[in-house]
Protein backbone atom coordinates (compact mmCIF):
# COMPACT_ATOMS: atom_id res chain seq x y z
CA UNK A 1 0.00 0.00 0.00
CA UNK A 2 1.47 3.46 -1.35
CA UNK A 3 0.48 6.70 -0.14
CA UNK A 4 1.57 9.81 -1.47
CA UNK A 5 3.93 11.66 1.51
CA UNK A 6 1.63 14.69 1.03
CA UNK A 7 -1.54 12.97 1.06
CA UNK A 8 -0.08 11.16 4.58
CA UNK A 9 0.84 15.21 5.78
CA UNK A 10 -2.26 16.74 4.92
CA UNK A 11 -4.47 13.59 6.78
CA UNK A 12 -2.72 14.33 9.80
CA UNK A 13 -3.76 18.10 9.51
CA UNK A 14 -7.07 17.72 8.43
CA UNK A 15 -7.56 15.39 11.63
CA UNK A 16 -5.57 18.10 13.65
CA UNK A 17 -7.98 20.79 12.63
CA UNK A 18 -11.29 18.63 13.76
CA UNK A 19 -9.68 17.97 17.19
CA UNK A 20 -8.90 21.71 17.80
CA UNK A 21 -12.03 22.86 17.21
CA UNK A 22 -12.82 22.77 21.02
CA UNK A 23 -9.85 24.71 22.08
CA UNK A 24 -10.23 28.64 21.63
CA UNK A 25 -9.93 29.80 18.07
CA UNK A 26 -6.61 31.73 17.85
CA UNK A 27 -4.72 29.16 20.33
CA UNK A 28 -5.89 26.14 18.12
CA UNK A 29 -4.70 28.18 15.27
CA UNK A 30 -1.01 28.39 17.32
CA UNK A 31 -0.84 24.57 17.75
CA UNK A 32 -1.32 23.72 13.88
CA UNK A 33 1.02 26.15 13.14
CA UNK A 34 3.48 24.88 15.78
CA UNK A 35 2.73 21.23 14.41
CA UNK A 36 3.10 22.41 10.33
CA UNK A 37 6.07 23.90 10.92
CA UNK A 38 7.84 21.08 12.90
CA UNK A 39 6.49 18.75 10.02
CA UNK A 40 8.12 21.29 7.69
CA UNK A 41 11.28 21.28 9.60
CA UNK A 42 11.46 17.72 10.10
CA UNK A 43 11.20 16.83 6.30
CA UNK A 44 14.33 19.82 6.27
CA UNK A 45 16.47 18.01 8.38
CA UNK A 46 15.93 14.37 6.81
CA UNK A 47 17.34 13.19 4.04
CA UNK A 48 14.31 11.41 1.82
CA UNK A 49 11.27 12.93 2.07
CA UNK A 50 9.50 9.30 0.54
CA UNK A 51 6.78 7.49 2.35
CA UNK A 52 8.73 5.66 5.58
CA UNK A 53 10.04 9.03 6.45
CA UNK A 54 6.59 10.90 6.65
CA UNK A 55 5.46 8.13 8.40
CA UNK A 56 7.95 8.19 11.25
CA UNK A 57 7.57 11.65 11.84
CA UNK A 58 4.31 11.61 11.57
CA UNK A 59 4.34 8.63 14.61
CA UNK A 60 6.76 10.49 16.59
CA UNK A 61 4.65 13.36 16.45
CA UNK A 62 1.67 11.12 18.57
CA UNK A 63 -1.96 11.44 17.51
CA UNK A 64 -2.78 14.69 16.25
CA UNK A 65 -6.19 14.09 19.25
CA UNK A 66 -3.45 13.24 21.82
CA UNK A 67 -1.72 15.99 21.29
CA UNK A 68 -5.03 18.17 21.50
CA UNK A 69 -5.55 16.74 24.43
CA UNK A 70 -2.54 17.12 26.01
CA UNK A 71 -2.92 21.11 25.09
CA UNK A 72 -6.04 20.84 26.74
CA UNK A 73 -4.90 19.50 30.07
CA UNK A 74 -1.82 22.18 30.38
CA UNK A 75 -4.12 24.94 29.96
CA UNK A 76 -7.12 23.23 32.01
CA UNK A 77 -9.39 23.44 29.39
CA UNK A 78 -12.32 20.97 30.45
CA UNK A 79 -14.06 18.88 27.77
CA UNK A 80 -16.80 16.12 28.68
CA UNK A 81 -14.85 13.33 27.69
CA UNK A 82 -11.20 14.80 28.55
CA UNK A 83 -9.22 12.29 30.56
CA UNK A 84 -8.73 13.75 33.95
CA UNK A 85 -7.35 11.07 35.62
CA UNK A 86 -3.75 11.44 33.94
CA UNK A 87 -3.83 15.19 35.69
CA UNK A 88 -3.46 13.99 38.83
CA UNK A 89 0.21 13.42 39.50
CA UNK A 90 0.61 16.76 36.92
CA UNK A 91 -1.44 18.82 38.97
CA UNK A 92 -1.33 22.54 37.79
CA UNK A 93 -0.05 25.04 40.40
CA UNK A 94 -1.23 28.02 38.18
CA UNK A 95 -4.47 29.34 37.80
CA UNK A 96 -5.23 28.99 33.77
CA UNK A 97 -6.85 32.07 32.44
CA UNK A 98 -9.26 29.42 30.48
CA UNK A 99 -11.41 29.58 34.16
CA UNK A 100 -12.48 33.41 33.45
CA UNK A 101 -14.85 33.54 31.10
CA UNK A 102 -15.57 37.14 32.10
CA UNK A 103 -19.36 38.36 31.35
CA UNK A 104 -21.53 35.67 30.09
CA UNK A 105 -22.47 36.44 26.81
CA UNK A 106 -26.24 36.54 26.87
CA UNK A 107 -25.66 39.65 29.04
CA UNK A 108 -23.68 41.07 26.32
CA UNK A 109 -26.25 40.70 23.57
CA UNK A 110 -29.17 41.70 25.67
CA UNK A 111 -27.02 44.74 26.51
CA UNK A 112 -26.17 45.44 22.95
CA UNK A 113 -30.23 45.38 22.26
CA UNK A 114 -31.78 47.22 24.97
CA UNK A 115 -29.07 49.73 26.25
CA UNK A 116 -26.64 50.05 23.28
CA UNK A 117 -23.80 52.28 24.56
CA UNK A 118 -23.08 49.93 27.60
CA UNK A 119 -23.63 46.71 25.59
CA UNK A 120 -21.22 47.99 23.29
CA UNK A 121 -18.37 48.53 26.44
CA UNK A 122 -19.41 45.00 27.75
CA UNK A 123 -18.96 43.53 24.09
CA UNK A 124 -15.70 44.66 24.05
CA UNK A 125 -14.47 43.50 26.89
CA UNK A 126 -16.01 40.27 26.25
CA UNK A 127 -13.94 37.22 24.84
CA UNK A 128 -16.50 35.51 23.30
CA UNK A 129 -16.22 37.53 20.09
CA UNK A 130 -13.32 37.62 17.66
CA UNK A 131 -12.38 41.51 17.26
CA UNK A 132 -14.09 41.10 13.55
CA UNK A 133 -17.72 40.15 14.74
CA UNK A 134 -17.28 43.11 17.56
CA UNK A 135 -16.26 45.73 14.83
CA UNK A 136 -19.05 44.71 12.48
CA UNK A 137 -21.69 44.48 15.23
CA UNK A 138 -20.39 48.28 16.80
CA UNK A 139 -20.88 49.46 13.42
CA UNK A 140 -23.97 48.38 12.36
CA UNK A 141 -25.72 51.10 14.47
CA UNK A 142 -23.11 53.33 13.05
CA UNK A 143 -24.45 53.12 9.40
CA UNK A 144 -27.89 53.37 11.27
CA UNK A 145 -27.14 56.47 12.52
CA UNK A 146 -25.45 57.57 9.12
CA UNK A 147 -29.04 56.60 7.94
CA UNK A 148 -30.23 59.04 10.19
CA UNK A 149 -28.29 61.77 9.31
CA UNK A 150 -29.44 61.12 5.77
CA UNK A 151 -33.06 61.31 6.98
CA UNK A 152 -31.98 64.80 8.49
CA UNK A 153 -30.90 65.81 5.29
CA UNK A 154 -33.94 64.35 3.07
CA UNK A 155 -36.10 66.54 5.71
CA UNK A 156 -34.12 69.49 5.30
CA UNK A 157 -34.66 69.21 1.65
CA UNK A 158 -38.15 69.28 2.01
CA UNK A 159 -38.05 71.88 4.32
CA UNK A 160 -36.49 73.83 1.73
CA UNK A 161 -38.22 72.43 -0.98
CA UNK A 162 -41.30 73.84 0.21
CA UNK A 163 -42.79 77.45 0.60
CA UNK A 164 -41.22 79.34 2.85
CA UNK A 165 -42.83 81.93 5.28
CA UNK A 166 -41.05 84.27 7.21
CA UNK A 167 -42.07 86.87 9.38
CA UNK A 168 -39.76 90.01 8.91
CA UNK A 169 -40.29 92.78 11.42
CA UNK A 170 -40.31 96.25 9.42
CA UNK A 171 -41.04 98.37 12.83
CA UNK A 172 -41.33 97.36 16.44
CA UNK A 173 -45.10 97.47 15.90
CA UNK A 174 -45.62 96.08 12.33
CA UNK A 175 -44.39 92.78 11.26
CA UNK A 176 -45.41 91.51 7.89
CA UNK A 177 -45.88 87.79 6.93
CA UNK A 178 -44.54 86.65 3.86
CA UNK A 179 -44.15 83.77 1.92
CA UNK A 180 -41.90 82.62 -1.22
CA UNK A 181 -43.36 81.19 -4.19
CA UNK A 182 -41.80 78.28 -6.65
CA UNK A 183 -40.64 81.47 -8.65
CA UNK A 184 -38.21 82.77 -6.13
CA UNK A 185 -40.37 86.02 -5.64
CA UNK A 186 -41.30 86.85 -1.97
CA UNK A 187 -44.99 88.03 -1.72
CA UNK A 188 -46.55 90.01 1.27
CA UNK A 189 -49.28 87.50 2.50
CA UNK A 190 -50.43 89.58 6.07
CA UNK A 191 -49.37 92.59 7.77
CA UNK A 192 -49.69 92.42 11.63
CA UNK A 193 -50.12 95.69 13.20
CA UNK A 194 -49.40 96.04 16.91
CA UNK A 195 -51.76 97.13 19.40
CA UNK A 196 -50.99 96.84 22.67
CA UNK A 197 -51.16 93.10 23.46
CA UNK A 198 -53.93 92.50 20.22
CA UNK A 199 -52.35 92.22 16.97
CA UNK A 200 -54.46 93.25 14.14
CA UNK A 201 -54.16 91.67 10.81
CA UNK A 202 -54.74 93.26 7.75
CA UNK A 203 -55.23 91.44 4.73
CA UNK A 204 -53.18 92.25 1.90
CA UNK A 205 -54.24 91.13 -1.60
CA UNK A 206 -52.45 88.67 -3.89
CA UNK A 207 -49.02 88.95 -6.05
CA UNK A 208 -47.99 92.33 -4.51
CA UNK A 209 -43.90 91.68 -5.27
CA UNK A 210 -41.28 93.59 -2.96
CA UNK A 211 -38.28 94.03 -4.46
CA UNK A 212 -36.25 94.12 -0.62
CA UNK A 213 -35.23 90.93 0.76
CA UNK A 214 -36.47 90.48 4.25
CA UNK A 215 -33.58 90.83 6.78
CA UNK A 216 -33.87 87.70 8.56
CA UNK A 217 -34.62 85.14 5.77
CA UNK A 218 -32.55 82.77 4.70
CA UNK A 219 -30.71 83.12 1.66
CA UNK A 220 -32.34 81.11 -0.77
CA UNK A 221 -30.21 79.73 -3.94
CA UNK A 222 -31.66 80.77 -6.78
CA UNK A 223 -29.34 78.77 -9.05
CA UNK A 224 -30.72 75.89 -11.05
CA UNK A 225 -28.58 73.22 -9.43
CA UNK A 226 -29.68 73.67 -5.88
CA UNK A 227 -33.52 74.14 -7.25
CA UNK A 228 -32.89 70.40 -8.68
CA UNK A 229 -31.64 68.96 -5.21
CA UNK A 230 -34.58 71.12 -3.55
CA UNK A 231 -36.72 68.84 -5.95
CA UNK A 232 -35.20 65.47 -5.38
CA UNK A 233 -34.89 66.18 -1.87
CA UNK A 234 -38.45 66.58 -1.83
CA UNK A 235 -39.00 63.47 -3.82
CA UNK A 236 -36.73 61.58 -2.26
CA UNK A 237 -36.78 62.60 1.40
CA UNK A 238 -39.79 60.86 2.63
CA UNK A 239 -38.74 57.44 2.08
CA UNK A 240 -35.20 58.20 3.64
CA UNK A 241 -36.92 59.53 6.65
CA UNK A 242 -38.69 56.40 6.72
CA UNK A 243 -35.93 53.74 6.42
CA UNK A 244 -33.20 55.90 8.36
CA UNK A 245 -35.99 55.71 11.22
CA UNK A 246 -36.30 52.29 11.07
CA UNK A 247 -32.94 51.74 11.01
CA UNK A 248 -32.09 53.84 13.95
CA UNK A 249 -34.31 52.04 15.67
CA UNK A 250 -33.60 48.61 15.02
CA UNK A 251 -30.10 48.62 14.16
CA UNK A 252 -29.42 48.02 17.96
CA UNK A 253 -31.19 44.65 17.98
CA UNK A 254 -29.82 43.74 13.90
CA UNK A 255 -26.63 43.85 16.19
CA UNK A 256 -27.51 41.56 18.91
CA UNK A 257 -28.98 39.52 16.39
CA UNK A 258 -25.91 39.12 15.22
CA UNK A 259 -23.65 38.60 17.86
CA UNK A 260 -26.17 36.00 18.76
CA UNK A 261 -25.26 34.15 15.31
CA UNK A 262 -21.61 34.59 15.17
CA UNK A 263 -21.12 33.79 19.47
CA UNK A 264 -17.96 31.83 19.55
CA UNK A 265 -18.17 28.12 21.12
CA UNK A 266 -15.38 29.06 23.66
CA UNK A 267 -13.97 32.55 24.79
CA UNK A 268 -11.10 34.20 22.83
CA UNK A 269 -8.32 34.91 24.43
CA UNK B 1 16.26 2.23 32.46
CA UNK B 2 15.84 -1.36 34.31
CA UNK B 3 12.16 -0.78 34.59
CA UNK B 4 11.52 -2.02 30.85
CA UNK B 5 13.24 -5.74 31.20
CA UNK B 6 10.45 -8.29 31.36
CA UNK B 7 7.88 -6.80 33.39
CA UNK B 8 4.37 -4.64 32.68
CA UNK B 9 4.57 -1.50 33.72
CA UNK B 10 1.65 0.72 33.79
CA UNK B 11 2.37 3.32 30.68
CA UNK B 12 0.61 5.52 32.34
CA UNK B 13 2.73 5.42 35.27
CA UNK B 14 6.14 6.16 33.30
CA UNK B 15 4.35 8.88 31.37
CA UNK B 16 3.04 10.59 34.22
CA UNK B 17 6.76 10.00 35.69
CA UNK B 18 8.44 12.02 32.37
CA UNK B 19 5.73 14.75 32.02
CA UNK B 20 6.70 16.94 35.81
CA UNK B 21 10.04 17.33 35.35
CA UNK B 22 9.63 17.78 31.48
CA UNK B 23 8.88 21.13 31.39
CA UNK B 24 11.98 21.64 33.35
CA UNK B 25 14.11 19.89 30.98
CA UNK B 26 12.73 22.26 28.21
CA UNK B 27 13.45 25.86 30.58
CA UNK B 28 17.33 24.03 31.37
CA UNK B 29 17.73 23.71 27.52
CA UNK B 30 16.21 27.41 26.56
CA UNK B 31 18.26 28.83 29.53
CA UNK B 32 21.67 28.60 27.58
CA UNK B 33 20.25 29.83 24.50
CA UNK B 34 17.12 30.51 22.61
CA UNK B 35 15.98 27.44 20.26
CA UNK B 36 12.96 27.04 17.95
CA UNK B 37 10.67 24.32 18.67
CA UNK B 38 12.16 21.68 15.92
CA UNK B 39 15.11 22.11 18.05
CA UNK B 40 14.48 21.83 21.23
CA UNK B 41 12.20 18.37 20.41
CA UNK B 42 15.32 17.22 18.52
CA UNK B 43 17.52 17.58 21.83
CA UNK B 44 14.81 16.37 24.04
CA UNK B 45 13.93 13.00 22.04
CA UNK B 46 18.09 12.55 21.49
CA UNK B 47 18.15 12.07 25.50
CA UNK B 48 16.55 8.59 26.36
CA UNK B 49 13.19 8.60 27.58
CA UNK B 50 12.00 11.96 27.55
CA UNK B 51 9.50 12.44 25.13
CA UNK B 52 7.17 9.86 23.73
CA UNK B 53 4.99 11.82 21.40
CA UNK B 54 6.64 14.99 20.07
CA UNK B 55 3.81 16.80 19.20
CA UNK B 56 2.68 16.93 23.01
CA UNK B 57 5.79 19.55 23.94
CA UNK B 58 4.26 22.02 21.59
CA UNK B 59 1.27 22.34 24.21
CA UNK B 60 3.73 22.59 27.47
CA UNK B 61 5.67 25.19 25.47
CA UNK B 62 2.21 26.92 25.15
CA UNK B 63 1.58 26.72 28.57
CA UNK B 64 5.31 28.23 29.89
CA UNK B 65 4.68 31.11 27.45
CA UNK B 66 1.19 31.77 28.72
CA UNK B 67 2.62 31.67 32.35
CA UNK B 68 5.29 33.77 31.16
CA UNK B 69 8.15 31.94 31.84
CA UNK B 70 9.29 31.84 28.07
CA UNK B 71 8.50 34.45 25.33
CA UNK B 72 8.71 33.72 22.14
CA UNK B 73 10.49 35.40 19.01
CA UNK B 74 9.41 34.91 15.44
CA UNK B 75 13.08 35.28 13.38
CA UNK B 76 13.93 34.17 9.87
CA UNK B 77 15.74 31.17 9.10
CA UNK B 78 18.79 30.61 6.86
CA UNK B 79 17.09 29.15 4.69
CA UNK B 80 13.95 31.53 4.24
CA UNK B 81 11.49 30.36 6.54
CA UNK B 82 10.47 32.19 9.26
CA UNK B 83 11.19 29.96 12.69
CA UNK B 84 9.38 30.89 16.26
CA UNK B 85 12.12 30.86 18.50
CA UNK B 86 11.55 30.40 23.16
CA UNK B 87 13.68 32.24 25.11
CA UNK B 88 13.55 31.87 28.67
CA UNK B 89 12.39 35.36 31.13
CA UNK B 90 13.67 36.15 34.48
CA UNK B 91 10.79 34.64 35.93
CA UNK B 92 11.70 31.11 33.98
CA UNK B 93 14.71 31.46 35.36
CA UNK B 94 13.75 31.91 38.98
CA UNK B 95 11.34 28.52 38.20
CA UNK B 96 14.28 27.00 37.24
CA UNK B 97 16.17 27.90 40.08
CA UNK B 98 13.54 26.77 42.45
CA UNK B 99 13.05 23.41 40.74
CA UNK B 100 16.86 22.66 40.41
CA UNK B 101 17.20 23.25 44.22
CA UNK B 102 14.08 20.72 44.77
CA UNK B 103 14.58 18.65 42.59
CA UNK B 104 19.03 18.12 43.99
CA UNK B 105 17.21 16.84 47.15
CA UNK B 106 14.73 14.81 45.62
CA UNK B 107 16.26 12.82 43.19
CA UNK B 108 19.65 12.26 46.19
CA UNK B 109 16.44 11.02 48.69
CA UNK B 110 14.82 8.88 45.60
CA UNK B 111 18.43 7.34 44.71
CA UNK B 112 19.44 6.43 48.21
CA UNK B 113 16.32 4.39 48.61
CA UNK B 114 16.17 2.54 45.30
CA UNK B 115 19.99 1.93 45.72
CA UNK B 116 19.22 0.02 49.28
CA UNK B 117 15.80 -1.88 48.50
CA UNK B 118 15.46 -5.16 47.86
CA UNK B 119 14.36 -6.85 44.73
Amino acid sequence: MNSDPNDLIRDYLVRLEEAIKDLPYIKGKELVLDIESHIYESLENSGSKDEVEVLNILERLGEPEDVVKEYMRQMNIEKGNVDTESTTLGDRPYQSHYSNEGIPPWVVIISVALIFPIGIILLWISQWWATKHKLIATLIPVVGVFLMLIMGFGAFSVYRGAPHIIEDRLSPSIHQKMSIDTHNSWKIERVYVSEGIFNRSVSIPENIEISRIPSNTITQGGNVLSSLLRDIGGLIGVPIMFLGMISTVFSPFISAVYLALTKASRPII
Amino acid sequence: MCYNSGMKINESLITQMRKGPLEFCILALISREEMYGYQIINELSSRNGLVTSEGTVYPILSRLKEEGLVKTIWQESAKGHPRKYYYITDKGRRMLYLFKDQWDAFSTTVNQLLEECRL
